[in-house]
């Protein structure tokens, strides 16, 4: 700065003074007057969004309510699911699992293996407990009666076991068979009557199939007639070529997804399916 | 008769004329709330100087201070029947305001342009820069042209928070509580930035200062 200031104080205060006489000069106003009123009317006449009304809910609202009323719902539905996974997951296991372990002795110790960590096999000694029981055991083959008997039921507990003893099946799989069999120790009496018109041809088929087969075989049908083209020609070494030229990606659209699929193949033909699809 | 608070909520009224003022803003407040639009034009009158003021030190830029002000009071205007008189009328107002140009300024921190409004040559002022430098004409206007920029310059060098604090508080001249009110934070957070945002300038506008 130049040399000839007169040495009188000046603070920071005394700057920033000078910043309140920054001021616009009075026309500013009158276009500032116009312009507000365009906006005020434009603004008047703009329709508002539906969640523009919800500030005013909330403001409403205490400040301390709304954390805990969001922590009540998040109670709530913790306990909800807990509650909905006990109920929903032990009675359909465990009567499947005990009904195997009296074909299959040692069911518990194989279902407490290292790669069953799902939670419904930790309902496994409980399986135990309720197996042991003298009434279960003598319940269970009335209410369920073996593949030897009459009933062309399907034996759903028979693939069960196997499958717990070779470990062919992921965990998923093995869940949806002691499921089926579940459903089939509860309405023992309405599949027998779904099923009396099998009886004639008792030949059972059961088929666990992978995503890739279940698709390769909707998009190839078993006898097609678009392969045969050649006199002589077998439609299985084209159809074998087809599914292996199709890539992954044209057989499992996004999003990926583990598909298991039971069916019951019956006189000739697939009859009964369950699925189960985890994303 | 409308019923005039007397304590406006958690807002300490400063001095007797800030009670008068709060409660002839209450009785406008309220006759705009009963359907008197034209009510509210008194209000904007009243603050559109001090509002735009505020804004216009936040930015340092004038078309900015100019849009932002008609939004804090549009915005008023469209929620003032949800206004309960739990504050005075200024700090609700100033509140708008104040969030309206944060937002602003978070949005646009990567673009800043400056454009400034004309120091008025008043007595104050006057014998401000006859302290600061005995130049006359040209070169005084020259010097006082370069200290504005020098101002401005310093005072967006502070961050968001604390300019909006040394507004309030040195240009605005609002009290801590009502700045904490209006900011939203403690008195003890508003004097603690406003002591770090002046050390701060201090060191920037070192020359122009003489203890």
């Amino acid at each position: 700065m130049n040399e000839s200031r007169p040495p009188s104080k000046v603070t920071l205060e005394d700057l920033l003074r000078l910043k309140r006489t920054e001021r616009p000069p009075a026309e500013f106003w009158t276009q500032f007057e116009s312009e507000f009123r365009s906006r005020q009317l434009a603004a008047a006449v703009e329709r508002k969004p539906w969640w523009f009304s919800l500030s005013g809910i909330f403001s409403s609202i205490p400040r301390f309510s709304m954390p805990v009323g969001a922590a009540a719902v998040l109670a709530v539905t913790f306990l909800t699911i807990r509650d909905y996974r006990q109920t929903a997951i032990e009675p359909a296991f465990s009567p499947a699992l005990a009904n195997a372990e009296m074909e299959a002795p040692g069911l518990a110790a194989a279902a407490r293996q290292p790669g069953m960590t799902a939670p419904e096999y930790e309902a496994a000694p409980e399986v135990m407990r309720i197996a042991a029981q003298p009434e279960i055991l003598q319940e269970v083959p009335a209410v369920a009666p073996t593949a030897t008997e009459a009933s062309p039921r399907i034996r759903v507990s028979e693939l069960l076991v196997a499958s717990l003893q070779d470990q062919v099946l992921p965990p998923s799989a093995r869940s949806i068979l002691a499921n089926l069999e579940a459903v089939q120790f509860e309405h023992a009496q309405f599949l027998d009557s779904r099923m009396a018109d099998s009886r004639a041809n008792p030949t059972v088929e059961i088929a666990v199939s992978t995503p890739r087969e279940q698709l390769v075989r909707r998009l190839i049908p078993e006898n097609p007639s678009i392969v045969s083209y050649t006199a002589g020609h077998d439609p299985s070494v084209s159809n074998n070529r087809i599914a292996r030229t199709l890539s992954e990606s044209e057989l499992y659209p996004a999003p990926r997804r583990t598909h298991t699929n039971v069916s019951v193949r019956q006189n000739g033909g697939w009859r009964n399916s369950l699925g189960l699809s985890v994303f | 008769m409308h019923v005039v608070p007397k304590l406006l909520g958690k807002t300490l009224v400063a001095s007797p004329e800030r009670q008068q003022e709060a409660d002839s803003d209450w009785v406008l407040v309220r006759r705009v709330q009963a359907g008197e639009v034209a009510a509210f034009d008194d209000l904007i009158r009243k603050y559109r100087e001090r509002v735009y003021s505020v804004v216009y030190n936040m930015t340092s830029n004038r078309e900015d201070a100019a849009d932002l002000t008609q939004d804090a009071f549009i915005k008023a205007f469209q929620s003032i029947n949800r206004f309960q008189g739990q504050a005075s009328f200024f700090t609700w107002l100033y509140r708008i305001a104040v969030n309206s140009t944060l937002t602003h300024l978070r949005k646009s921190k990567l673009r800043t342009f400056f454009s400034f409004e004309k120091i008025n040559d008043e007595d104050k002022t006057t014998e401000l820069v006859e302290q600061l430098t005995d130049k006359k004409g040209v070169e005084r206007e020259v010097f006082v042209k370069e200290l504005q920029e020098k101002l401005n310059e310093a005072m967006q060098k502070l961050s968001i928070k604390h300019r909006t604090v040394v507004t309030l508080f040195e240009i605005d001249g609002l009290s801590h509580e009502e700045i904490a009110d209006v900011v939203g934070c403690s008195v003890g957070t508003v004097r603690s930035r406003l002591h770090y945002a002046k050390q701060l300038l201090q060191s920037e506008l070192q020359s122009y200062l003489r203890p």
